[in-house]
C-alpha cells in the first residue's frame, strides 16, 4: 500500500490531545436534587460490572480514535498495487454515422424519436457510470474518420461531456479507421478494451475477422504488434435491431449529354428490406412541388431514372422519398440547379454563316458579330471573342477563340507581360487528316472527328503552356492555352474549307468551347457526398467582381472579407479572406457533416464589424449585398448505408452491457471508502452516546 | 433557593382574610366555634344510640325506646369540644429546593389554615421539624395570635435532613392531647414515609397531609453527565442521564406518590398533593372543599 499524500499521516498526532482530553475529561456538571432516593432506585436498577463500565469508557475512546485513523488515512489517500495493477485503460468508439440516426424500435404505428445514436450515448453514459476509479476512457467517434473526443482520462464529468458533444451525421460508415486508430492506440496500454457502440451495418469481411481474432485471443502471427493485440479486449455492443429501410442513393444534376445547355437530374432510390415497397417521389424546386413519380420496388430493388428537359434553372432541387420507414436522413436528396446566364460572345469575322449559325443554337449566346475593322473601334467587352480568319494587333484578358488566323509572323501582342510565349504559325498544310484529339477534354466531349474532311490548314507551334487538342499526325492543329487572366483556344483550321461546320460535332464543339471559356464543367463540384471536403477557389474574375461591388473606401482601406457558409441547420462558419492579397489558395471546408444545402457567401468584414454598433450600417449591410453566392447540394447517397441492418455473423460476438462494467467495490478510490467508514462511526458513536451506551 | 425570602407580607395577610371569609361560606349553617368531633358526648345534637350497659348513666336511656321495643337504649348526643389543630412543617434541607422554595409554600399554607383555625376559636400549634433542630409553637387560641403564628413560622429555617419517624415520635411525646395534625412535608425521607405516618395514626390523631413537591421534581428535565447533590446531605452521585433514564425516574416518582395515595386511602388519611407552581391560595380553597381539614 502506498500514499500519495504520505506527509498527511502525522496528521496521527492529533491522538494525543485526544487522549489527553479523554485523560483530563471535562467535569461534570454539579446539579442540586432534593433527594437521591429515586435516582439511587433508578441506578441501583441498572447496576452494571465496574469492567463493563471501564469498557464503556474504553470504548468511547477507542471509536474516537478510530475515527481519527480513518480520517487520516483518507487524507494521505492510499493505493493499493492490486487495484492500481487491475485498472482497464477504455476506447470507447461510438459509431455516428448516418444509420446510426435511425430510429431506434421503429414502429409506423407508433412513432418514436429515439435514435440509434440516443441510445448509444445512453449506454455509453451506463458503461461510464460502472467504471472504477482507476479506469480511464477515451472516448471516439466514428463515421468514416476517428474523431478523439476527448483522450485517456478517469475524469468521469469530461468522458460525459465528450459522450454528450458527440453530434449525429449524416456520413456513411467506415468503422475501419477508428478501430485502426484504437488498436493503436491500445497496444500502448497494459489493460486495453476497446468497446464499440455500432450497429453494424457495415463490417467489411476483414474487420469482422479481425473481431473474430480478437474476441478469440487467435493470432496467427508471432509478431510483437500481434502480441500485443492479444492483449486487448474487445466488446462489440450492438444498437438497434432490423427494420426496413427505403433510400435515396443518387441525386445528382450534370449537363446533359445530348444538349450541352441542358441538365440531366439522376435519381436512384433503393428498397433494403425484404418486402415489396410502394411510395412516391417528390421533386421540388426551391421548395415548391413540381413532380411526384410513383414507385414500386421490390426486396432489394434499386430503380434510377433520368430527368431532363428542365424549364427552370438556378435554384435548389430536392428530392424527397413518401414513404415511413426507420432512416429519414436517405428519404431526402438534394441538388443544385445551376444558373444558366447568357453568355456575351462577339465573333470578329467578315462573313462566316455556319460560325452564325452554330452560336445562334443556344438561346443563352448573346451573340454580337462585327467586322474586324468594327472590332478595332469597339471598347466593349464580351465574356467570349471568337476570331475568324483575323488576328488583332494587340490582346487583353479574357477568353479568345481564333479560327484560322492570318499567317503572320508576329502574333498579337498579348498583354505588357513580354515573358508569355504565343504561338508560331508555320507552313500551310494541304488536306490535313485528324488523327489524333482528346476525347475526354471539356471541348471535345461526344464529339467525333474521324473521316473530318480539312481543305486547308497549317502547322503551328503552341507555346509551351499550351495543351493540344487535336492532332494531325505530330503537328498540332487545334490547342487551348490557359493562363491565369485569360483562355485562348487555337483552331489551324480552314473551316469555310472544311466540311466540319456540316457535321454535328460542329455546334457541339463551338457550344462545349463556350462553356468552357465561361463555365467549364463547374456542375458536379456543387455536389458533394456528406464528409466530403468542399473545396472552392475565388477566380479573378470573382475577385474583380467582387471589388467592384464593394463601396470604395472599403475596398482600398480594408479589403478583409468573410467568407461565411451557412449550413442545412443554419449553422454557419465564418472564414476571412484578404481580398487584395488573394492569390488563389483553394478554400476548403470539411464540417459537411448533414445532408442538405451549404451555401457560400461573402460578406465585408469592415461592415460586419461596423454592424454591431450601428444599426444603420446593419440594415445597410443586408440591403447591400454583393451578390455572391455559391450553392453545394451535400447527399448521403449510399446504398451501403441504406442497408441499415446488422451485417451477418456479427451477432456471435457482441457482448452484453452488464459485462463491461467493473467490481462495483472498487468503484471508488479508497479514501471514499474511509471517509465513509468514518461518518458511519461518527452516527454509530453519536447514536450510542445518546442511547449512552458511552460516555 | 431563596431563604430570605419572605413568605408574608401585606398581600398574604389580605389573602387570608379572603380565605377565611371563603372559608366561611363553605361552612354556612354550621355552628360558628365549635366543631363537631367524631367523639360522643353531651350536646343538644342526637349522633346515635347504643346497648345500655351496666354503669351508663341513667339519664341518657331513651325510655320512649324502651317502651316501644322493651330494650334498653342509650341515646347518644354529639361532643362539641375546642379542636387542637397541630402543624407539623417539615423544615429539612430538602424543602429548600426549587424556585419557589418549598418552605415558603409550606410556611404560607401552615399560616392561611392556622388563621382560619384561630378565627374559628380553634387551638394551634406548630412544630417544625428537622433532623438537627426542632422548633416548636405552643398551642395557642384566638384570632389575635396569629401574629405570634407568623412570626414563628418566619422565624423557621431549613437545614438537616428528614426523617419523619424520629419527628413524630417527638412530637406524640411531647403532645398528649389529640387533635387534628396537619402534616406539612415533601416527605422525602429515605426511610420511608410509613413509619412516621403510622406513629402518629397510632396516637389517634387526625392527620391531614399537605405533600408538597416542586415540578422539577416529578419532572427534572437532565440530560446528560452531571454529579447530583443531594441538598440534604451534600452526597455526590455522578449519573450519566438519558431520556429512558428520565422516563424509568418518572415511573418511580409516580410509583411513590400512589404508594403514598394508597396509604393514606386505607388508613382514612387525607392527602392533598400539591406542586409549589400552584398558587397556595387555590390550594386551601381546594383542602376546603374537599373537606378533609374539617373533622
Amino acid at each position: 500500500m502506498n500514499f500519495l499524500s504520505p506527509a498527511s499521516l502525522f496528521l496521527f498526532g492529533l491522538a494525543i490531545p485526544i487522549i489527553a482530553l479523554y485523560i483530563l475529561k471535562l467535569r461534570r456538571r454539579r446539579e442540586p436534587v432534593s433527594t437521591l432516593m429515586f435516582w439511587e432506585q433508578l441506578f441501583k436498577e441498572r447496576q452494571t460490572t465496574s469492567l463493563f463500565q471501564r469498557l464503556k469508557h474504553l470504548l468511547s475512546l477507542l471509536l474516537q480514535l478510530l475515527f481519527l485513523a480513518l480520517l487520516v488515512l483518507a487524507v494521505a489517500r492510499p493505493q493499493f498495487a492490486f487495484i492500481t495493477k487491475s485498472a482497464r485503460q477504455l476506447i470507447l468508439i461510438v459509431d455516428r454515422s448516418a444509420s446510426m440516426n435511425a430510429i431506434l424500435n421503429f414502429d409506423p404505428e407508433n412513432p418514436e424519436t429515439e435514435s440509434r445514436l440516443d441510445s448509444a450515448k445512453e449506454t455509453a453514459l451506463q458503461i461510464v457510470q460502472g467504471l472504477r476509479f482507476m479506469d480511464e476512457m477515451s472516448v471516439i467517434s466514428c463515421h468514416t474518420r476517428p474523431i478523439i473526443h476527448t483522450p485517456f482520462t478517469r475524469h468521469q464529468k469530461t468522458i460525459r461531456e465528450a459522450i454528450e458533444s458527440i453530434e449525429p451525421t449524416d456520413i456513411k460508415t467506415d468503422l475501419k479507421p477508428a478501430i485502426d486508430l484504437a488498436l493503436a492506440v491500445a497496444q500502448t496500454k497494459p489493460n486495453p478494451e476497446i468497446i464499440i457502440l455500432s450497429d453494424f451495418q457495415k463490417i467489411s469481411e476483414e474487420t469482422l475477422t479481425d473481431f473474430q481474432n480478437l474476441q478469440s485471443k487467435n493470432t496467427n502471427s508471432d509478431d510483437d504488434k500481434e502480441e500485443e493485440k492479444r492483449n486487448i479486449k474487445l466488446h462489440l455492443l450492438q444498437i438497434g435491431e432490423e427494420n426496413d429501410n427505403v433510400g435515396i442513393t443518387q441525386f445528382r444534376v450534370r449537363k446533359s449529354i445530348v444538349n450541352a445547355f441542358d441538365y440531366e437530374t439522376l435519381l436512384s432510390v433503393i428498397n433494403t428490406s425484404d418486402e415489396e415497397k410502394r411510395c412516391s417521389v417528390e421533386l421540388y424546386f426551391n421548395e415548391s412541388l413540381f413532380d411526384v413519380r410513383p414507385y414500386t420496388l421490390s426486396p432489394g430493388e434499386i430503380k434510377t431514372e433520368i430527368f431532363s428537359n428542365f424549364t427552370f434553372e438556378g435554384g435548389e432541387l430536392k428530392a424527397v422519398l413518401d414513404i415511413e420507414d426507420a432512416l429519414k436522413t436517405d428519404n431526402v436528396a438534394y441538388a443544385t440547379l445551376p444558373i444558366r446566364e447568357s453568355i456575351t460572345v462577339l465573333l470578329v469575322t467578315e462573313e462566316n454563316p455556319f460560325l452564325r449559325n452554330a452560336l445562334a443554337v443556344d438561346e443563352k449566346i448573346d451573340l454580337t458579330v462585327a467586322t474586324p475593322t468594327e472590332y478595332e473601334a469597339n471598347t466593349q467587352e464580351f465574356e467570349v471573342v471568337i476570331f475568324d480568319r483575323y488576328s488583332p494587333t494587340s490582346l487583353g484578358d479574357g477568353n479568345f477563340m481564333f479560327i484560322y488566323p492570318p499567317n503572320s509572323d508576329t502574333p498579337p501582342n498579348i498583354g505588357t507581360d513580354d515573358s508569355v510565349a504565343t504561338w508560331k504559325i508555320g507552313e500551310e498544310i494541304e488536306t490535313p487528316i485528324i488523327t489524333e484529339w482528346e476525347r475526354t477534354h471539356p471541348i471535345l466531349q461526344h464529339v467525333q472527328l474521324e473521316n473530318v474532311l480539312i481543305g486547308k490548314a497549317y502547322a503551328v507551334t503552341p507555346p509551351p503552356t499550351s495543351k493540344v487538342l487535336v492532332r494531325s499526325f505530330e503537328t498540332p492543329v487545334v490547342f487551348v492555352d490557359v493562363t491565369p487572366k485569360r483562355k485562348i483556344v487555337f483552331a489551324a483550321i480552314n473551316i469555310l474549307e472544311s466540311d466540319l461546320p456540316l457535321r454535328i460535332a460542329f455546334p457541339v464543339i463551338m457550344a462545349n468551347t463556350i462553356t468552357w471559356f465561361v463555365q467549364g464543367d463547374k456542375i458536379e463540384e456543387y455536389h458533394l457526398l456528406t464528409g466530403e471536403v468542399l473545396r472552392y477557389k475565388f477566380d479573378a474574375q470573382e475577385i474583380a467582381e467582387i471589388k467592384n461591388k464593394l463601396p470604395q473606401d472599403v475596398t482600398s482601406e480594408n479589403p478583409q472579407m468573410t467568407v461565411k457558409i451557412t449550413g442545412p441547420d443554419e449553422e454557419t462558419w465564418d472564414i476571412p479572406i484578404d481580398i487584395k492579397d488573394y492569390d488563389g489558395d483553394e478554400l476548403l471546408f470539411d464540417q459537411t457533416h448533414l445532408a442538405g444545402f451549404y451555401a457560400l457567401t461573402l460578406t465585408d468584414a469592415s461592415i460586419e464589424e461596423n454592424a454591431e454598433t450601428d444599426e444603420n450600417l446593419e440594415e445597410e449591410k443586408t440591403t447591400d449585398d454583393n451578390g455572391f453566392k455559391k450553392l453545394w447540394a451535400v447527399n448521403l447517397a449510399s446504398e451501403t448505408e441504406a442497408s441499415i441492418n446488422a451485417v451477418e455473423g456479427i451477432e456471435e460476438l457482441v457482448t452484453e452491457t452488464e459485462l463491461i462494467s467493473g467490481s462495483s467495490f472498487f468503484r471508488f478510490p479508497p479514501w471514499i471508502y474511509l471517509v465513509f467508514l468514518a461518518v458511519i462511526l461518527s452516527v454509530v458513536e453519536w447514536f450510542m452516546y445518546q442511547r449512552r451506551k458511552i460516555d | 433557593m431563596n431563604e430570605t425570602q419572605s413568605a408574608f407580607d401585606s398581600d398574604f395577610l389580605k389573602q387570608l382574610e379572603y380565605l377565611y371569609i371563603v372559608s366561611k361560606k363553605i361552612f354556612a349553617g354550621r355552628i360558628k366555634a365549635e366543631r363537631r368531633s367524631t367523639r360522643r358526648g353531651v350536646s343538644v345534637e342526637f349522633a346515635d344510640y347504643r346497648n345500655y350497659t351496666a354503669g351508663d348513666d341513667f339519664r341518657y336511656i331513651d325510655w320512649n325506646a324502651f317502651a316501644r321495643l322493651d330494650e334498653l337504649l342509650l341515646k347518644l348526643y354529639e361532643e362539641r369540644e375546642d379542636l387542637h389543630i397541630y402543624f407539623l412543617v417539615d423544615a429539612s434541607e430538602s424543602m429548600t429546593y426549587g424556585d419557589l422554595p418549598k418552605l415558603i409554600y409550606a410556611k404560607r399554607v401552615a399560616a392561611a389554615l392556622a388563621y382560619i383555625g384561630l378565627s374559628n376559636l380553634d387551638r394551634i400549634g406548630i412544630t417544625a421539624f428537622n433532623t438537627t433542630d426542632k422548633t416548636r409553637l405552643p398551642v395557642e387560641r384566638g384570632k389575635g395570635k396569629i401574629f405570634t403564628v407568623l412570626n414563628f413560622l418566619d422565624q423557621i429555617e431549613a437545614s438537616g435532613e428528614t426523617d419523619l419517624e424520629q419527628a413524630f415520635h417527638n412530637f406524640v411525646h411531647m403532645t398528649k392531647r389529640r387533635g387534628l395534625v396537619v402534616l406539612i412535608s415533601d416527605l422525602f425521607d429515605p426511610k420511608g414515609f410509613t413509619a412516621g405516618l403510622n406513629m402518629l395514626k397510632f396516637q389517634k390523631h387526625d392527620l391531614f397531609v399537605v405533600h408538597i413537591i416542586d415540578e422539577k421534581e416529578a419532572e427534572p428535565n437532565l440530560l446528560g453527565d452531571y454529579h447530583l447533590v443531594d441538598v440534604e446531605t451534600n452526597e455526590l452521585r455522578p449519573v450519566t442521564i438519558n431520556e429512558s433514564h428520565i422516563k424509568r425516574y418518572q415511573d418511580l416518582f409516580k410509583k411513590y406518590c400512589d404508594d403514598l395515595d394508597r396509604y393514606c386511602t386505607q388508613r382514612e388519611i387525607s392527602l392533598v398533593r400539591t406542586m409549589t407552581k400552584t398558587p397556595f391560595d387555590e390550594l386551601i380553597l381546594r383542602i376546603f372543599r374537599m373537606g378533609g381539614f374539617v373533622t
